[in-house]
């Protein structure tokens, strides 16, 4: 009934967030917090980029007019582009009607006598040209061609070849596209549902013509490999639990011989997920997939729990009774385990208190289900078949083995001091499921598109939308010289398109008065076959430019570009930053050093990988921090509980041996250490502590013993199938965790049993005797 | 959008016949003012027509010719001259090289234009489909001298005067856009070689090309 309960209000309440960015935390330093917003609500993260291909060329650019047009009227995107023209009409206009504020060609000597001549026999050379009809209506107003520099300027990278219009890949072969989505790259469900709606568009429009090869839409871009990667993390897991479901089916089966004593075994895990899954709603008020996916493994020690049960069940023994019996070992366990999981909940990160919360719910749920459901409703004719005699005959011969262990563990420590290979994973790019097939792929694309991976920027401050402008401006100009000596391959800024006020100014101040201008003008077309009167208009325009207001924000509202700056210019906890995003830094330290008497009051400059990589060591070592805690709360309750310190060594003991050693193992396999192995090693603790504790039980007679050890084999065996299955995965944060579980919990079995109490003599001799 | 435009006109229209005879050093052109409209033939299967015309064209047609153009524009008192090099190299490419008074080349290949300007120290890359009037005109030289009767009645309606002696073809742009910024491409020529283009504006601005195989 209460199952039935609490199903239901999962059903019905549970919401389970996929949005990665909801696990992070605040961060600590403005500076953080500043990355974790671009990492949230970035452009980077809702790029998609797009290629078309599979047809001929003529095909494709029809096609990708068709996507970019359906997509631009879903408006689920901020930005399409296609190559297709760029600038609507009106804002073309707007832009004309501004271009003395706008245009850096605007200096001092723009409207000399000298200066006005040389653009005099540019634009007189334009009338020569093959372009002259279509460049010839803007000499009247525009003669110094300020127009064409902001068009100029504003292209700072190359854009694409062209086919029809659009974008195409150099060989042709593609069409390409950029396109920026409106919601956020992690926000997965949506970006599929994206991805599938574009599909569906491209096929509704391009399937009429019978016959032909179908155009083939390819996506890249970190929102489209995020979902790739959760569909290949769906699939492996699936088939990967498939098969580990099917081995530990049989292992019970042919254990236990009872199908319905198999599917209580399930009970207590399902009630804990459920339980699980309850409390973190209810506190979080959301359950990330993810907390969902570690929560249901760190629970896998609660398999155990039943397993101990059924395992001491005989043709005498009445299920409450038994239970009864071990319970005391049990509950130990339950509480050590519990209280190791709950320094997860003390840490800062959302993440991981949600799985401390969901793996403490799930693991008292479990056991209270244990002991008070199960004994209720096990069939009563159920018992163990196997004694499991032999099985603790073999194990306690282990113990004469014992010294084996020290000398593993010293072998262990004596690995680690002596390797070269570094300990811990500092790239989280190496934990990255992305397939090489997917960063070729997205290279490519970024190469063709000419939109590089942000990986360098700098932010810059100031009290003011103004402030942060103009000193973004003054930046820029250090970083010119860079730029043409090659240690910089470009940058971008707020600045190149709207100029702070100070710079606007200064080119309004740089248009002489309608007198001096005409002067200049005069002088300037001297024996040039201009008619007279011609520049007119350009008198004109260059009066208004003197007394305009200068341009702001507003101008480029609801335009592509507007979209742009509002990502390169914003407000941050009550002060602007401009963001300057750059393109191929070549040497970061030199670049650091050459930013350094620039101070660090107004200028940050951030290696957005190196920072990841650095917040998420820190986590890693928070995380650590709380292992410790946890590990010390263990040792407190097992103290309470077992009242003999040296029993307390003899529980622990098998447990940080087993860790040593297992982790220098992972080590001479070349495995580096990251947050996943940390949870991992939590979970062997749990299982370890379980085991330790039943080995170290010493009541009861010798078949009773017998029973222990078997079940425990069992449970262990369990483990290891299930997560040695996710061991075979391909994706390297499944593979860490699966290896470094199933290797701990075997040799927290193989130890305990090795440095468990030694057997009494009297009892040993005693135990062949009934036969 | 309205850009300041010089309402100035007719004045720069000088007679045709003037132009052609001035800057004539080749085979004698015969211009269309010049020209009597004896008898006009759209594009037809009689035994003289469009068809035949760029047939032979094509089959006539040198690598490379030398040209002279000139410009007449209402922005200005006096026409702009320039001489160079126009080069094919079937069915796609073709390249207008302007070496005098300037440094500048055009080379069309399929869909793409490269252009570079020594003088501005430019290069640039576009696509001809960004640029209708730029293809309009590209396509009356390539698809005329490449035998491509098909793609130059996709942009042009084709109109031919004269004899098989003495002839003009006359195209006029189909597409409104085009319409807008070019009125008529007229290919001059005696027999099977073309001895000028000219390009007429609606607003009256105009380019006269006139065209010899051997260096002038």
């Amino acid at each position: 009934m209460v199952l039935g309960f609490t199903a239901w209000f999962v059903a019905t309440h549970a919401h389970v967030e996929s949005e990665l960015s909801r696990l992070l935390p605040e961060g600590a330093t403005p500076t953080e917090r500043l990355l974790l917003t671009q990492l949230r609500t970035g452009a980077g993260g809702r790029l998609i980029l797009i290629a078309l291909e599979g047809e001929d060329g003529d095909l494709l650019a029809g096609a990708s007019t068709q996507l970019a047009t359906w997509m631009r009227n879903s408006g689920s995107f901020h930005y399409v582009g296609n190559g297709e023209q760029a600038w609507t009409k009106e804002e073309r206009e707007r832009l004309f009607q501004n271009r003395y504020v706008l245009s850096p060609g605007v200096q001092e000597s723009t409207f000399s006598q000298d200066h006005l001549r040389d653009s005099l026999e540019l634009r007189l050379s334009d009338l020569a040209s093959p372009l002259s009809p279509m460049v010839k209506e803007l000499i009247p107003s525009d003669p110094s061609g300020e127009f064409m520099t902001i068009l100029h300027t504003w292209m700072t990278w190359t854009a694409p070849a062209r086919h029809r219009g659009v974008w195409f890949s150099s060989d042709l072969q593609r069409a390409l596209l950029v396109a920026e989505t409106q919601s956020a790259g992690f926000d997965m469900e949506s970006q599929e549902q994206l991805q599938k709606q574009m599909r569906e568009a491209l096929r509704a429009a391009t399937g009429s013509s019978p016959g032909a090869v179908p155009v083939r839409l390819v996506m890249s871009g970190p929102s489209v490999i995020a979902v790739e990667i959760r569909q290949t993390i769906q699939d492996d897991v699936w088939w990967l639990s498939l098969c580990a479901t099917l081995l530990v089916t049989t292992l019970l089966f042919v254990s236990y011989g009872s199908v319905s004593v198999l599917i209580l075994t399930l009970l207590p895990l399902t009630s804990a997920i459920l339980a699980g899954i309850v409390a973190v709603s209810l506190v979080f008020g959301f359950i990330h997939g993810m907390t969902l996916a570690f929560g249901i493994t760190l629970l896998g020690v609660v398999d155990d729990y039943p397993i101990h049960l059924f395992s001491h069940l005989t043709r005498e023994s009445r299920a409450a009774a038994v239970m009864k019996e071990i319970w005391p070992t049990m509950r130990l366990g339950v509480v050590a385990t519990t209280l190791g999981f709950s320094a997860l909940l003390l840490s800062g990160f959302p993440g991981l208190s949600q799985l401390g919360l969901f793996a403490m719910v799930g693991l008292f749920t479990a056991a209270s289900v244990t002991r008070w459901v199960l004994p209720h409703i096990v069939p009563i004719e159920f018992h163990t078949k196997r004694e499991g005699l032999h099985v603790a005959r073999w194990v306690d011969a282990l113990t004469r083995a014992r010294l084996v262990v020290p000398l593993i563990v010293v072998i262990a420590i004596g690995s680690f001091i002596w390797s070269d290979t570094p300990l811990w994973e500092q790239d989280i790019a190496n934990l990255s499921p992305i397939s090489p097939e997917q960063k070729e792929r997205d290279q490519v694309f970024r190469n063709e598109l000419g939109v590089p991976d942000v990986r360098d920027l700098i932010v810059v401050e100031g009290s003011s939308e103004e402030e942060a402008l103009q000193r973004s401006e003054t930046l820029a100009l250090a970083l010119d010289p860079l730029v043409r000596n090659g240690e910089l391959a470009g940058y971008e800024l707020a600045a190149r398109y709207l100029p702070s006020r100070k710079t606007q100014q200064a080119r309004q101040a740089a248009v002489p008065d309608r007198e001096t201008l005409e002067r200049n003008l005069t002088f300037a077309m001297k024996g040039l076959p201009f008619k007279p009167g011609l520049f007119q208009p350009f008198l004109d325009a260059a009066g208004k430019a003197r007394t305009q207001e200068p341009v702001d924000i507003q101008v480029f509202r609801g335009t592509a570009l507007g979209i742009k700056l509002d990502s390169l210019l914003f407000m941050h906890e009550g002060r602007w930053a401009a963001v300057v995003s750059l393109r191929g830094v070549t040497d970061r330290q030199k670049f650091r050093d050459f930013l350094t008497p620039w101070g660090t009051q107004h200028i940050t400059y951030l290696d957005l990988k190196e920072e990841s990589n650095r917040m998420v060591s820190l986590y890693r070592n928070e995380t650590l921090r709380l292992l410790g805690w946890g590990v010390l709360a263990i040792g407190l309750v097992l103290l309470a509980g077992l009242r003999a310190p040296i029993t307390v060594l003899r529980v622990m003991l098998p447990i940080g041996s087993a860790i040593v050693v297992v982790a220098a193992l992972l080590h001479a396999l070349g495995e580096r250490f990251s947050l996943f192995h940390i949870a991992s090693f939590l979970l062997v603790i749990g299982l370890g502590l379980d085991y330790a504790l039943f080995f170290n039980r010493r009541d009861g007679t010798q078949a009773e013993r017998g029973r222990t050890v078997y079940g425990l084999v069992v449970c262990s065996t369990t483990t290891i199938l299930v997560f040695g299955m996710l061991a075979l995965s391909q994706i390297p944060v499944l593979r860490a965790i699966g290896l470094t579980t199933a290797l701990g919990s075997l040799a927290c079995l193989v130890f305990a049993a090795l440095l468990a109490e030694l057997p009494e003599k009297p009892n040993h001799l005693a135990a062949p005797s009934p036969k | 959008m309205t850009f300041g435009k010089s309402n100035d006109s007719g004045s720069l229209r000088l007679p045709t016949l003037f132009l052609i005879c001035f800057f004539l050093p080749g085979p004698v052109a015969v211009s269309l003012a010049q020209t009597p409209p004896q008898y006009e033939r759209e594009a037809g299967p009689t035994d003289w027509n469009v068809d035949q015309l760029i047939e032979n064209l094509a089959k006539n047609r040198p690598t490379k010719v030398w040209f002279e153009e000139t410009a007449f524009s209402n922005l200005l008192t006096q026409p702009l001259k320039t001489r160079g090099i126009l080069r094919f190299t079937p069915p796609t490419g073709l390249e207008k090289h302007i070496t005098a008074p300037h440094d500048e080349r055009y080379l069309v290949e399929g869909d793409t234009v490269f252009f570079e300007s020594r003088t501005k120290g430019t290069k640039r890359t576009f696509s001809l489909h960004d640029y209708p009037v730029l293809q309009a005109f590209i396509e009356a030289f390539r698809s005329t001298l490449a035998n491509d009767i098909v793609t130059l009645k996709r942009f042009y309606r084709v109109t031919l005067q004269g004899e098989p002696r003495r002839w003009v073809l006359i195209l006029r742009p189909l597409d409104k856009a085009v319409q807008e910024l070019v009125e008529s491409i007229q290919f001059s020529g005696d027999r099977e070689q073309v001895s000028s283009i000219e390009i007429l504006a609606p607003d009256g601005d105009r380019s006269v090309m006139v065209i010899t195989t051997g260096a002038p």
